[in-house]
């Protein structure tokens, strides 16, 4: 895998996450939009995105905090929406186990999507040595893109008109991410009935619905594996 | 929100969603997440992801509305084709906001 220190490493992790930046800048974008369709300067909302890095819950946070609704909903849903993060943090301890105790927390910080996916694909290759170093890299990259695209968003939201409904790209950015976590019948079940409930759920106050169809969902989809596993 | 009751909301989410990703990583050796959290895990993103955009589909409005004049439907539909088969962001979005831009356009 040619040179093998840590430096080479991470700009590799650097260079195979260019190509993912395509993905996140036009999420960044609405993003930064929609904080200041929800009313927050283009420091806030590009605050917020360099604090949290959590693009699906940072949008649900902002359609709440545009609702009214208080604080403590605003947690509930960055827990819930972020709830994955529990699964990749476990399923990293050992590909990123070589890190140093003062490294860990930076390590963790930057846990997204993709460079989860990016670092056990990459962890064959790579082993443990120098996988945490490709891995830090891939988060300093994809972090630096997220900020910045969130602030191009907010900079650019205020002079991009109202009828282009441009609202309508959450949603779309959401898909995308729904699309691949999709991958057989339990999940399948688990979108459909999450999905569903949700929407006739849509007119409890803050959002609710949301957690109840999640839960729904999510049900659903823990039910039907049981069942098949049963079946053999 | 007022300034004050932001910046709390906003370092509350920082600390949730750092807790969420370091907490595994940092047990680990000492403790494991239990199997049945594990299974129901592997479900939060499908059923908190399709959540967020069913409603914004199905219901644009705040009430069901199934049907060819639902043009956030249509469009929807039309973005859920090309993230299923390019798997591409960027593409998803302009084409969801194309045909959304469209529909609107050709009055349906």
């Amino acid at each position: 895998m040619g040179s093998a220190g840590p430096a080479s490493a991470f700009s590799r992790g650097i260079l195979a996450s260019l190509p993912l930046l395509v993905g996140i800048l036009p999420f960044g974008l609405v993003t930064g939009i929609a904080g200041l369709q929800v009313g927050l300067s283009p420091l806030e909302v590009t605050l917020m995105s360099a604090m949290v890095f959590a693009g699906a819950a940072q949008l649900v946070a902002l359609q709440l905090i545009g609702a009214g609704a208080s604080a403590l909903f605003v947690w509930l849903a960055t827990l819930v929406v972020n709830l994955r993060y529990l699964m990749y943090s476990s399923s990293l301890a050992g590909p990123l186990g070589a890190l140093s105790s003062r490294l860990k927390p930076l390590a963790a910080f930057l846990m997204v999507d993709q460079n989860f996916a990016l670092a056990l694909s990459q962890y064959g290759a790579l082993g443990p040595r120098l996988t945490p170093w490709f891995y830090l890299g891939s988060g300093a990259l994809l972090w630096l893109g997220w900020v910045g695209s969130t602030y191009l968003g907010a900079f650019l939201g205020a002079r991009l008109p109202e009828a282009w409904s441009l609202d309508f790209a959450v949603p779309l950015c959401f898909l995308v991410l729904l699309v691949p976590a999709v991958q057989d019948r339990p999940s399948l079940a688990a979108a459909l009935v999450g999905g569903l409930f949700s929407t006739a759920l849509a007119g409890l106050p803050y959002r609710s619905g949301l957690f109840i169809g999640a839960l729904a969902g999510i049900g659903a989809g823990v039910w039907l594996e049981n069942r098949t596993r049963r079946r053999g | 929100m007022s300034g004050l009751e932001f910046y709390l909301t906003l370092l509350g989410m920082a600390l949730i969603a750092f807790a969420l990703r370091y907490g595994p990583m940092a047990m680990l050796g000492r403790a494991h997440l239990p199997p049945g959290l594990q299974q129901a895990l592997r479900y939060v993103p499908a059923a908190t992801l399709a959540g967020l955009v069913f409603p914004a589909l199905l219901a644009p409005g705040g009430r069901w509305a199934l049907g060819p004049h639902n043009e956030h439907l249509l469009a929807g539909l039309a973005a859920a084709w090309v993230a299923w088969r390019y798997r591409n962001a960027l593409l998803t979005i302009l084409v969801g906001m194309g045909a959304l831009w469209l529909l609107r356009g050709m009055g349906l």
